[in-house]
């Protein structure tokens, strides 16, 4: 529990208009984009780097745990504080500092929205490359906390590949910079450490991005199939054929009618699967691309192949897909969003398997996937008002989560560990490993303050679970 | 239950995506999370449905809403927020009750339209008397708080003789095409009867036979402050005098009014014959700026060699989804050179009364409209509401931009008759 003086003394710090402690305000603060609720203690907005480090200083020395917050838009309660504490919500952080296309480089405060970012590098011809379909409202501190990707990441990789450097506030309040502003840096790669820490291990108050020069131009394909079998055998077979397209979504048919119900962005209803795929570089080597690829796509038995002839259809497409989780909103207010990675080759059967999980807990699975990456998301419905409902789900997450392990992938590919996937690091990591990590959170913040409880998973916990073998 | 079943279901629809704030324009200048529809509907569900929160606790979430629906154009599951926050309005309203002077602008003044006009004829016997700098020197608005500093914001309200004299406008069409009633609404009838006069001869222009009668307020006003019993009452009025009429459409140059009148539908959900005569009403509502594209515009026009560019009304862009066609009236008008205003379709700040409750959340607002009004360099800025006009010519005036802030009808007209002379 926090008192009035401390309070106070934060008040003091970030000043009467930015912080906030009112019951309505904590309530508003209590949530993510989960389904989980806990209250915090205080809200504050801060301004500077120094005042997150005056902020982070007295909260060192009372044990009160701090959150970082951008938008709240993780899906791993990875905000929720479960513990109470300081919610430090850095929507206030918002400049664009500079943009340097000479050099490839932007440099921004974390509460930058990523599309604000996106809209500013577009008069020069430049993206930022991670895409997270959140991108219209997620900051670019939470794509850095959660390693966030995005349907182009495909082509291009995730967020860590396009962060230089940062300037950091480390748990007793101290400000260092990690990397550089270039590629590669001597010594230990922190930066690397720090990206997807979720708030566990440092709080970004600026980011040096790598930025680059948009494709010349694009192509979006929907391609319609029958079976499931036939949309990801395509996948196989154009990355197999050495095309490595911008993006490469799939999409199920609960999925295609929820967006359908929502915004009318072209897609089929009665399919069981189609992929989204766009391409991007030189105009000659598209058309031979989407020539390739409509061969692959007959010899898949393809129902029907789009090419979308404006802009404007192109767009509706994508704000269809990036609309995907909200849609799902339409058939169900509350679901749970799983996040595995599995081999390419993995995803047919993994996605049978989830099919069962479904029909086993009597559960509707929505999915959509990342499927050039073989990150599929999975997404459990539910009713909150039903708790039996609300058990199964969690325990058909769990089992979704030890399938994508087995199958030789991950349990999370981009939305981060949190709350959510707590337990199941124990299925992914050996204790070693998970020791090995401990002590890294050990290093950056011995007192446990930084999002505590969050990524790692409680050591008395492991009997309770069958670890991993040490591999051998 | 109190509140509505519908709005119930809708408060427990939202799964928490955040895709709203992208849309919200006081997001964007608080950085607060109970500012987004995201945070406003948890709030109202906790105060009005889990019970967990005070009614008085929501306050402020629910009145700081500018009920713009931007957010609705980003959120994936359709939640309409403008109708949860009118309906949480009209309950904390139920439990506090009104205040007596909402009682007399709601119940009296704006369902009588007489009586309004006589009100505003005070208004501007204030303005030629000097009162209303008498008061602003004495610093007597200041002490009314935030109603005090928005005061600013209302130009001096010219002389009108009110809809009687309206109606004496309209001239007798040979061979008329259509017959409409246009809908004059509270504003041009008493503050702009300019804008009525140029409504009238754009129609005509058209060889639209035009009636005007005697509606009242549309009742949006009473609506968005939470009276929602006055605003049904002047619904009534309205439908019934639309019934004796014979035309094919109601048309208003407002899209405050066409928007609120195109949702009588909604209102009466449950009383024996209204719902059906309101949904027959709200039918034949067009917005003017729709209905000349639908019939066909008038390109027969002299030349206006300007920069011009638009700014969406709320109530046209999310409510209406009408955002082509006072574009394409804008383009077709010889020498026009039409520039795109980055945002423009993101609120103003003005929504109704907002300004004049919440004078710096509004500022704040307008300030992000008028950077990128400032970016566009244009000569005219034109937009199709008069809330919208009063706060953006407001802010124009105090950012020091040469734009000039016009009605769309302004616009036309003046391509119609003189051309390149200042409208
Ligand atoms: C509809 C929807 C679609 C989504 N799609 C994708 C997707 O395609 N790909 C994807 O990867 N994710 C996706 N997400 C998840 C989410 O949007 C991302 O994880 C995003 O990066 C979170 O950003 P945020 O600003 O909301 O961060 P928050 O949720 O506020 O925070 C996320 C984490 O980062 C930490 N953090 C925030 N700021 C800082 C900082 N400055 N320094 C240190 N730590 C910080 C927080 O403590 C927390 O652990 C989606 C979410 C939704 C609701
Ligand atoms: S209606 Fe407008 S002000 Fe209200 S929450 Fe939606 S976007 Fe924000
Ligand atoms: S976009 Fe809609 S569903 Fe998503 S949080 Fe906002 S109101 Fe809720």
């Amino acid at each position: 529990m926090i008192q009035q003086s401390f309070i106070k003394e934060l008040t003091g710090i970030v000043g009467r208009d930015n912080i906030l402690s009112s019951r309505k305000d904590l309530l508003a603060y209590s949530y993510d984009s989960t389904s989980r609720q806990e209250m915090p203690e205080v809200i504050v907005f801060p301004r500077s780097t120094a005042e997150v480090s005056g902020v982070i200083k007295a909260a060192h020395r009372d044990k009160v745990p701090v959150i970082a917050r951008g938008a709240g838009t993780n899906l791993s309660g990875g905000t929720i504080p479960d513990r109470g504490g300081i919610i430090l919500e850095l929507s206030r952080m918002n400049r664009i500092l500079d943009i340097d296309t000479a050099n490839h480089r932007a440099v921004v405060q974390p509460g930058v929205v990523n599309l604000d970012l996106q809209n500013a590098l577009a008069p020069f011809g430049f993206v930022f490359p991670p895409d997270p379909a959140s991108q219209e409202m997620s900051t670019l501190g939470g794509n850095v906390g959660e390693n966030a990707g995005g349907p182009h990441c495909l082509k291009h990789g995730v967020t860590s590949k396009y962060v230089y450097g940062m300037e950091v506030v480390l748990s007793d309040g101290e400000v260092i910079n990690v990397g550089g502003s270039v590629e590669d840096n001597p010594g230990y790669d922190l930066r690397g450490l720090l990206i997807g820490s979720e708030g566990t291990l440092g709080i970004a108050t600026r980011l040096t991005l790598h930025i680059i020069p948009k494709p010349e131009t694009s192509r979006t394909l929907l391609v319609i199939f029958e079976t499931l079998e036939n949309a990801s055998q395509t996948v196989s077979d154009i990355i197999g054929a050495g095309i490595i397209p911008g993006a490469m979504e799939l999409i199920d048919k609960t999925t295609c009618w929820a967006i359908e119900q929502g915004i009318s962005a072209g897609y089929p209803t009665d399919a069981e699967a189609v992929l989204l795929i766009e391409l991007e570089g030189l105009q000659d080597s598209l058309d031979r691309q989407v020539r390739d690829i409509s061969e692959i796509c007959q010899k898949n038995k393809v129902r029907e192949l789009r090419i979308a002839k404006t802009s404007a259809e192109q767009a509706a497409l994508w704000q269809g897909r990036r609309g995907a989780f909200g849609a799902i909103a339409r058939i169900c207010p509350q679901y749970i969003v799983m996040d595995g990675t599995v081999p390419r080759n993995k995803m047919v059967p993994t996605i049978h398997r989830v099919d069962e999980i479904a029909k086993k807990y009597h559960l509707t699975i929505a999915l959509v996937a990342h499927a050039g990456d073989g990150n599929i998301h999975p997404l459990i419905l539910f009713d909150t008002g039903n708790p039996e409902e609300i058990v199964s789900a969690r325990k058909a997450g769990d089992e979704i989560c030890e399938l994508c392990s087995s199958m030789g992938g991950t349990i999370t590919g981009e939305h981060g560990v949190g709350l959510e996937k707590l337990h199941a690091m124990f299925t992914q990591f050996s204790s070693a490993d998970l020791s090995a990590m401990r002590r890294v959170k050990e290093v950056f913040d011995p007192e446990g303050i930084l999002n505590p409880g969050k990524l790692l998973p409680p050591e008395e916990d492991e009997s309770l679970h069958e670890t991993k073998e040490v591999a051998g | 239950m109190p509140l509505s079943e519908e709005i119930a279901i809708a408060l427990r629809k939202c799964n928490r995506c955040g895709f709203c704030q992208a849309g919200c324009p006081i997001y964007k200048v608080t950085g607060v999370e109970w500012e987004t529809a995201r945070g406003r509907i948890e709030l109202v569900r906790s105060a009005l449905l889990d019970h967990n929160l005070e009614l008085k606790d929501i306050d402020d979430p629910v009145f700081h809403c500018l009920t713009c629906n931007n957010c609705v154009e980003h959120c994936p599951a359709g939640i309409q927020t403008a109708d949860i926050i009118f309906g949480a309005r009209e309950e904390i309203r139920r439990r506090q009750g009104n205040s007596w002077i909402q009682k007399m602008l709601f119940r009296k003044l704006l369902p009588n339209p007489s009586l309004l006009h006589s009100a505003s004829r005070l208004l501007r016997l204030a303005d030629v008397t000097g009162l209303r700098s008498a008061a602003r020197k004495t610093g007597l608005t200041r002490l009314i708080g935030d109603a005090g500093k928005a005061e600013a914001i209302v130009p001096p309200a010219p002389s009108s003789e009110g809809l009687a004299a309206i109606a004496r406008q309209v001239k007798k069409i040979e061979n008329p095409k259509h017959k409409v009633a246009y809908f004059v609404g509270c504003h041009a009838a008493n503050l702009s009867p300019a804008v009525a006069a140029a409504t009238i001869r754009i129609l005509h222009k058209h060889r639209v036979d035009v009636v005007v009668p005697e509606f009242v307020c549309c009742g949006l006003p009473a609506a968005g402050y939470g009276d929602a019993d006055s605003a049904r009452e002047l619904a009534r009025k309205n439908i019934d005098t639309a019934r004796a009429l014979d035309v094919e459409a109601i048309v208003t140059p407002c899209g405050s009014c066409s928007s609120y009148l195109k949702e009588y539908g909604k209102l009466f959900a449950d009383e024996n014959e209204w719902p059906e005569k309101a949904a027959d009403f709200a039918g034949k509502v067009k917005d003017l700026s729709e209905f000349l594209v639908d019939i066909g515009l008038n390109t027969e026009m002299s030349t206006v060699r300007k920069k011009v560019t638009y700014h969406d009304p709320c109530h046209l862009a999310h409510f209406q989804k009408i955002r082509e066609q006072p574009r394409t009236i804008i383009k077709n008008i010889p020498g026009v050179e039409f520039v795109e205003m980055a945002e423009s379709n993101m609120c103003c700040g003005a929504a109704g009364s907002y300004a004049f409750n919440h004078y710096d959340l509004s500022m704040k607002v307008l300030e992000r409209k008028m950077d990128n009004l400032a970016k566009t360099s244009a000569d005219i800025l034109v937009t199709n509401c008069p809330g919208c006009v009063m706060q953006l010519a407001y802010g124009a005036k105090k950012h020091g931009l040469p734009t000039r802030t016009t009605e769309l009808v302004e616009l036309l007209d003046l391509a119609y008759h003189t051309g390149d002379d200042e409208p």
